[in-house]
């Protein structure tokens, strides 16, 4: 059934342009500081306080990670904290999940704008939201907690916690419905409603949230630990206003959005004039979608602003893989942060005042309601992010110092393993296998890329030990290794990805249900630069039927398909089915992209990387046109007589 | 100025290999005079884990262009074979 727009949805569309602060919201009176105050703060005052700002961000993420009971947001930090002005401009964003620091904005000025006359904003209060429309989060699962931030009675600014939550309902396990057509199929969004009511917790809108999930203790406990977390950001920004006055601290909050904007707009101003084109591929939308949908991306450089225009770009479509404007600037900031800002302020208030972005409602990372958004963070928001990343590293190219800052893509995509059953202490259990966090790093112009060193949008990710998951869930891992092959060649080889191997262990019923979605199995998605080879394509297979308990039983852990046995099942790209405990399931994640020709790598470092497992003795011959001897040394003379007849063979000469 | 590991635009705005020298392009047209070649996408090596063909109805290629002198490799994209070229600059 085609998509049908629902009348009246607009309202929770948003532009993620700045609002007016000068304007009535209800009864508030916001706190505002002239521009003579902002520039009028010494410089010691503004890093005292700019650090300490910085300081509870960080410690709002602490206090997520202590409250709550997901491995997810415990051991993979798979969420985000932010700090924003009383207008909702982002001041700071911690090291968290980016993409999730993206559109925090957006949510706090609909809350302003749509929550301020009815139900009224007030002191103690704290707004859920998991409305990707409205901002917040990328999809339905990345819940928002706001909470305005009073003194001595006007509005002084706002912070925000969200995360990622393992079930929030909707037709599969995970809230990852891969049938799905439309987003009714999924969990369904909640716009911003007051959870916390001067203080006191709303029980009532409390069950009408916890309701919906098939795990709802553990999704309590991270709603506690958001409310937590701003609560411990209130109480520390009130300290730091009680210390220095309400001025000075609104003052260092202007400055370093103003900073972040200057910085920003040097650095820009120091690189050339152009624009940059990049596409990003997703192979298939939904289970049974066999179409390849495609972002577009020409990013232009004009003296200090960059314009990302997303014209060309797919439409939306019957599936699971589309994303919303807020997915698209989640898409965009991760890579603008740690790219273009390693040593600017991370302020997302002043440097989204350096982007303008060009895109038409209804494409596939710009979404209109009902399309269906369930996989929206990590498919088109993350497409976009690669699509951002080879165009702002293609610029940073240009400039031999700045070049030092760009990466190609990192890990394609998140390949998607989901759990779901009884778990070994005979309770219901549902989550989402973080060990796609180990993807490998894009190549550098100078370096290779990092061996599974993560993603790129979360600089504090990690994976959680693979004991803590047998521990946490009804598993036993057969092995979690690096890959071979599985970073892009080039002359600086991208960061190779990893796999996992494991089988369901100890549940009462005798398996788990298992969720797959993960694209990048047609066609690979961390692309090279300059020459470089994209990182290996996803792949994910099962094995049914094995005797991998009675090897067990045996005393030994099967390292290989052929030692496993049963009957291989290829996963398509998006797929559900059970899993008994002798079924054994492969993920294999993406790597990074290479930089530059594989042939004009140094040989010898083809030789180590053969020696190391990173890459294959085959490719070391077909791609990199290294001849190695008997000792697994690089043999140079017979490697430039193949290289030389590769390079004719490649292009299509005859050799 | 340069503009990435393989290629500098000189004063006459021409697109110049930085190990041969040979012209590659223009700065509106940097591949104009690039070598191209498509092939399968298994050709990038055991990276492509399975056939495109399991997921997908459209073909899938590993498109390449290359230094016209030196044969350097310039560009490497694994797309479906029906899609333009995109990926580029323009300065």
């Amino acid at each position: 059934m085609a998509l049908i727009p629902v009348a009246g949805s607009e309202r929770f569309a948003q532009d993620g342009q700045p609002i007016d602060t000068a304007q009535k919201f209800g009864d508030l009176t916001l706190h505002t500081v002239g521009d003579d105050v902002v520039d009028g703060v010494d410089p010691l005052t503004y890093e005292v306080v700019r650090h300490r700002l910085v300081a509870i961000t960080n410690e709002m993420g602490d206090t997520i990670k202590r409250m709550s009971g997901s491995v997810v947001v415990t051991d993979c930090n798979d969420f985000g904290a932010g700090i924003m002005d009383e207008g909702g401009e982002t001041i700071q964003v911690g090291l968290y999940n980016t993409q999730l620091g993206a559109s925090l904005d957006m949510a706090a000025r609909w809350t302003l704008e749509n929550r301020s006359s009815e139900p009224g904003i007030h002191e103690g209060d704290q707004f859920l939201c998991n409305d990707p429309w409205v901002g917040g989060g990328l999809h339905q699962n990345d819940v928002t907690v706001l909470a305005p931030v009073f003194f001595d009675g006007e509005l002084f600014c706002w912070t925000g916690a969200v995360a990622h939550q393992v079930d929030l309902g909707g037709v599969s396990p995970g809230s990852w419905s891969v049938e799905g057509r439309d987003v009714f199929w999924e969990s369904l969004p909640i716009p911003p409603i007051p959870i916390v009511e001067r203080g006191r917790l709303r029980v009532d809108v409390e069950d009408m949230y916890l309701r919906r999930s098939r795990v709802p203790r553990l999704i309590g406990l991270d709603l506690r630990a958001k409310i937590g977390a701003n609560n411990v950001a209130k109480e520390r920004i009130l300290e730091l206003v009680e210390k220095y006055g309400p001025g000075t601290v609104k003052a260092v909050m202007k400055r370093m959005m103003k900073d972040a904007e200057t910085r920003l707009r040097d650095k820009l101003r120091s690189l050339p004039d152009g624009e940059w084109s990049a596409v990003a591929h997703q192979d298939g939308g939904r289970a049974g979608d066999r179409e390849i949908h495609r972002i577009r991306l020409t990013m232009r450089k004009a003296d200090d602003r960059l314009i990302f225009d997303f014209t060309g770009t797919d439409q939306q479509v019957e599936g699971i893989i589309n994303c919303t404007f807020a997915g698209l600037r989640g898409g965009i900031l991760p890579i603008v942060l740690t790219m273009l800002c390693p040593d600017i302020p991370w302020a997302p208030g002043g440097i989204y005042r350096c982007l303008e972005i060009v895109s038409e409602p209804g494409t596939i990372n710009n979404c209109t309601f009902p399309a269906g958004i369930g996989k929206a963070s990590v498919s088109s928001a993350w497409a976009t992010q690669n699509a951002a990343s080879e165009t702002i590293a293609s610029m940073l190219h240009t400039d031999p110092v700045l070049a030092g800052s760009a990466m190609s893509v990192c890990c394609g995509t998140w390949d998607l393993a989901l759990l779901a059953g009884v778990d070994q202490r005979g309770g219901g259990f549902v989550t989402m296998l973080c060990d796609s966090m180990a993807g490998g790093l894009g190549a550098k112009v100078d370096g290779d890329g990092v061996d599974s060193g993560g993603v790129n949008c979360i600089p504090m990710g990690r994976i959680a030990d693979v004991e803590i998951n047998e521990f946490s869930f009804p598993m036993l891992y057969l092995w979690r290794r690096e890959e071979v092959d599985s970073g892009g060649p080039g002359e600086y080889r991208g960061g190779v990805g990893a796999s996992s191997c494991f089988v369901p262990h100890d549940s009462p019923i005798g398996g788990v249900h298992l969720v797959v979605s993960a694209t990048g199995k047609a066609i690979p998605q961390a692309s090279g630069l300059s020459g470089g080879y994209p990182a290996a394509t996803q792949w994910d297979v099962l094995m049914r039927g094995t005797d991998v308990l009675e090897q067990f039983a045996a005393g030994r852990i099967p390292q290989s398909f052929e030692a496993i046995g049963g009957a291989d099942e290829l996963m398509p790209v998006h797929h559900e089915t059970d899993m008994s405990d002798r079924d054994v399931y492969f993920t294999h994640w993406q790597g990074g992209g290479g930089v530059g020709d594989p042939l004009r790598r140094s040989p010898e470092r083809v030789a180590a990387d053969v020696s190391d497992g990173t890459v294959s003795a085959a490719s070391a011959g077909t791609i990199y046109g290294v001849v190695l001897d008997g000792s697994g040394n690089a043999d140079l003379p017979a490697t430039d007589a193949r290289r030389t007849e590769l390079r004719r063979e490649r292009a299509g000469l005859a050799s | 100025m340069i503009i990435d590991m393989n290629l500098e635009l000189d004063d006459a705005r021409v697109a110049r290999c930085r190990h041969c020298g040979t012209q590659v392009g223009t700065a509106d047209d940097p591949f104009s005079r690039a070598r191209r070649a498509e092939r399968p996408s298994s050709d990038a090596g055991s990276g492509v884990h399975a056939d495109p063909a399991i997921f997908s109805d459209r073909d899938v290629v590993l498109r390449q262009r290359f230094c016209p002198g030196c044969l350097t490799l310039l560009s490497t994209e694994i797309v479906p074979r029906d899609e333009e070229e995109v990926r580029g600059w323009r300065m």
